[in-house]
């Protein structure tokens, strides 16, 4: 998979010295920066160079800042983090009581209300909800800071005010794609024989939806959260830029934009390494949820 | 009923552990950490590195503005260099000899006391390395210290503007002797500038007053730069009080700003041109009068509104009004007949189509091209609008796979940065395949003419030249923009966009 990065990545157009250097230099300036940054050298040579010490988890240097890559992604990992999680648990607030009525009462008010607000969910630009976001709570009522990062342990009322509105910007969408697969697997769930003959032994129904129901219905749930929330992990680059908050996506967006190879390549290879391992535990999950899949 | 819990207890659990982890970060004031007088600025993006020799992004000099200083510098008026930390200089009677005497009792920010090894030890690391400003350097042959307090700068021919190629930015920066062997000058700075560099990451970065500043010490304890990318979100911050200035102000929003009494704006015709150029060695393009045709059929003053909303002055040449080597020149008057009938002379089978490179890096030449393009569809000219990324531009550009291309030049002071890059036959910039004997002639005397005036009158030559042959196409020169709170003190807008804080005042 490393070749299939490293090779994609130096197909694209551009030269990143003429980048860095912009419109205005001389040859000799030009092949220095070329010889200095090691792009003078072959291109299989370079991957090899890359591979060796990548093994050894050293993902080079940035072409632009200088810094290490591994050093570049261990800064913006916490607040990438943060996000993610805070935009899951959003997520997952407005996704499961939502899902759930909507499956509960198909076709009555609750459930085309649902229907609307996560249709309305998934079309609207993230780019244009935080911008109203911003408006409102920061411009308009006053109530919290425009945009920017805090870590927690420096500033928790700050690292919270300042979590709030990206959290439902990213929140929102993700929410609202998982709010119609909790009604969809509820409503299948539902129908199952078992199901009608739990309620014809005369099981309370909260039990026949806890035990019953929901636990059948887990099964993609988890799986669509697990897609989720690898790719919250990835970054959420438009909301990260609308509220300044430095996360690999930024990261990984400006590194796309200065062919910055080196961080481009070890952000490539985080998020790969991101949706294996959530991959991973959402099948460990499965095991947990469904025993029948564990003894396969 | 455990497997229930289990998602959005590991979720927050492992929030709480991501939120503690962040320790590498150092204080970026989010609630205002650190002095009580400290400006926060917003610029829109963060800068790449603080080598002042290595870096070319223009948000790494608005840091470094502030951190170092230049042997001579350019005044807030009219960008004619002043003493730095050069007090006065000297050029022999051949103009083959500089002598720069040292401002004494300059300290650096390690407390080392600046002299002209320093001076040395920076020329001769741009130029031994081939650092990014080398090239300014082409026509010094050697730089010496006869002692402590002098600089003698040896030219291979005489350089009437050395002044400005030494001291037109911080590119140019005097470093301490040794610095890059003490110092990781990337994330490092040992200037003799009026602020410190204390710190940056990924949220902010962050300078604090150096008292002992040869010029006097800040009145502000220091500044946080914070990287706002988005112009709504930065201006929601300034009349939120989050942020005391910024220059993220797009010039759609300009009208709007001017009536609002939570904000104050500051605007300058800046030093900055757009400008659209076609390829010599693309038929038709190759042709002087359909090069005139489509210099004609542009009216300026349109593309200026749609792509600045007015924040500009259309100009046809590339030197803004103001600017001491302005030079008052409009061949152009938008006529679409005129230019129908060139392109007739021309022998033109229209309608032609013209491919017109812009990149979404500056978006106000996508907004131009568009008007550019409704303007040329009545003559016969079809422009297909061709939007890259700056990388992908950049390529495309230096390898001539275009049919035109626009975008600006930015800090340009002399007028030898002006012209000869771009318009010598041998311009490394000369992407178009521009060759007028008579221009190389008059800009190879200028760069070698000691006498202001007469320097001025060959320049103003070479720039007929170059209008009337349509090397580029100027547009306008667009107004730098900037915003910050009411009561903000001491501040000047630049027209070569430098962002020097040093006499700020706080409200």
């Amino acid at each position: 998979m490393s070749v299939l990065v490293f090779s994609l990545i130096h197909m694209v157009r551009g030269d990143p010295v003429r980048l860095a250097l912009g419109t205005r230099y001389s040859q000799e300036t030009y092949d220095a920066l070329r010889e200095r940054s090691g792009l003078d050298l072959p291109l299989v040579q370079q991957y090899l160079t890359w591979a060796g010490r990548a093994v050894t988890g050293d993902l080079g240097v940035s072409f632009r800042s200088g810094d290490t890559v591994t050093s570049l992604i261990g800064e913006r990992l916490p607040a990438t983090l943060t996000l993610a999680l805070a935009a899951l648990v959003v997520a997952l607030v407005i996704a499961l009581p939502l899902g759930m009525l909507s499956a509960l009462h198909p076709r009555s008010l609750i459930d085309r209300v649902a229907t609307v607000v996560s249709q309305i969910g998934i079309s609207v630009p993230d780019f244009w909800l935080s911008i109203m976001l911003i408006l409102l709570f920061a411009g308009v009522l006053g109530w919290l800071p425009s945009g920017g990062y805090v870590p927690l342990t420096e500033d928790p009322l700050g690292w919270l005010q300042r979590l709030v509105l990206p959290a439902i910007a990213v929140g929102v969408v993700s929410g609202s794609v998982i709010t119609r697969f909790v009604r969809s697997s509820m409503l299948e769930a539902l129908g199952q024989d078992h199901v009608r003959t739990a309620q014809a032994k005369g099981v309370p129904t909260r039990q026949v939806l806890t035990w019953h129901v929901l636990r059948n219905a887990l099964l993609p749930l988890v799986t669509v959260t697990g897609v989720q929330l690898a790719y919250l992990l990835s970054g959420v680059v438009v909301v990260e830029i609308v509220f300044s908050w430095p996360g690999l996506g930024q990261l990984a967006y400006q590194a796309v934009r200065d062919r910055d190879f080196p961080v481009l390549q070890g952000s490539v290879l985080l998020f790969a390494l991101v949706f294996l391992v959530i991959n991973l535990l959402v099948d460990l999950l499965y095991s947990r949820i469904d025993p029948r899949i564990a003894r396969r | 009923m455990r497997t229930n819990r289990l998602l959005p207890l590991a979720a927050a659990a492992a929030l709480l552990l991501s939120a503690c982890g962040g320790g590498e970060s150092v204080d970026t004031g989010g609630g205002g950490g650190g002095g009580d007088d400290v400006l926060i600025a917003a610029v829109s993006a963060e800068p790449d590195q603080f080598d002042p020799h290595v870096t070319n992004a223009y948000a790494s000099f608005q840091v470094l503005e502030n951190v170092y200083d230049t042997l001579v510098v350019p005044s807030a008026e009219d960008l004619t260099m002043q003493p730095s930390l050069a007090e006065s200089w000297t050029t022999s009677p051949d103009g083959l000899s500089w002598t720069f005497t040292l401002r004494d009792g300059v300290p650096f920010h390690d407390g080392s006391e600046f002299d002209s090894a320093d001076v040395v030890y920076s020329f001769n690391r741009i130029i031994d390395e081939e650092l990014t400003n080398a090239y300014r350097f082409a026509t010094v042959s050697d730089v010496t210290a006869p002692d402590p307090r002098t600089v003698v700068v040896t030219l291979t021919e005489p350089t009437p503007n050395l002044l400005a190629q030494i001291g037109s930015f911080k590119g140019m920066a005097i470093v301490s002797e040794n610095a890059a062997e003490e110092f990781d000058l990337q994330s490092e700075a040992n200037g003799t500038g009026p602020f410190r560099l204390e710190s940056s990451d990924a949220n902010a970065t962050v300078l604090t007053a150096f008292d002992e500043h040869w010029g006097g010490a800040p009145s502000i304890d220091g500044v946080e730069f914070r990287y706002i990318t988005e112009p709504t979100a930065a201006l929601t911050a300034l009349r939120n009080g989050e942020i005391q200035w910024t220059d993220n102000v797009p010039p759609q929003n300009v009208a709007d700003l001017e009536g609002d009494d939570e904000v104050e704006l500051g605007s300058v015709t800046s030093v900055e041109y757009f400008y659209m150029s076609m390829n010599y060695a693309v038929p038709p393009f190759d042709n002087r009068d359909v090069r005139r045709a489509i210099a004609t059929a542009v009216d300026r003053e349109e593309v200026t509104q749609a792509a600045r909303f007015g924040a500009a002055q259309p100009n046809q040449t590339a030197i803004p009004q103001g600017s001491p080597w302005y030079l008052d020149y409009a061949p152009f008057t938008p006529d679409q007949e005129a230019a129908r009938q060139l392109l007739e002379q021309a022998g033109v089978q229209t309608p032609i189509t013209m491919g017109l490179m812009v990149t979404d890096e500056s978006p106000e030449t996508v907004a131009a091209a568009q008007v550019i393009a409704s303007q040329l569809e009545p003559i016969g000219i079809d422009v297909e609008i061709q939007e890259e990324d700056l990388a992908t531009w950049l390529d495309r550009q230096s390898e001539g796979e275009f049919d035109a291309f626009m975008l600006s030049w930015i800090g340009n002071i002399d007028p030898a940065d002006f012209y000869e890059n771009q318009h010598l036959s041998t311009g490394g910039s000369n992407y178009q395949g521009y060759s007028n004997p008579q221009v190389d002639d008059l800009l190879s005397r200028a760069a070698t003419e000691p006498d202001q005036a007469a320097r001025k009158a060959l320049y103003d030559q070479a720039a007929q030249l170059v209008v009337d042959d349509v090397s580029y196409l100027y547009l306008y020169n667009p107004d730098e923009v900037q915003a910050w709170a009411p009561g903000l003190t001491g501040y000047q807008v630049r027209a070569d966009a430098a962002i020097d804080f040093q006499n700020v005042e706080l409200p």
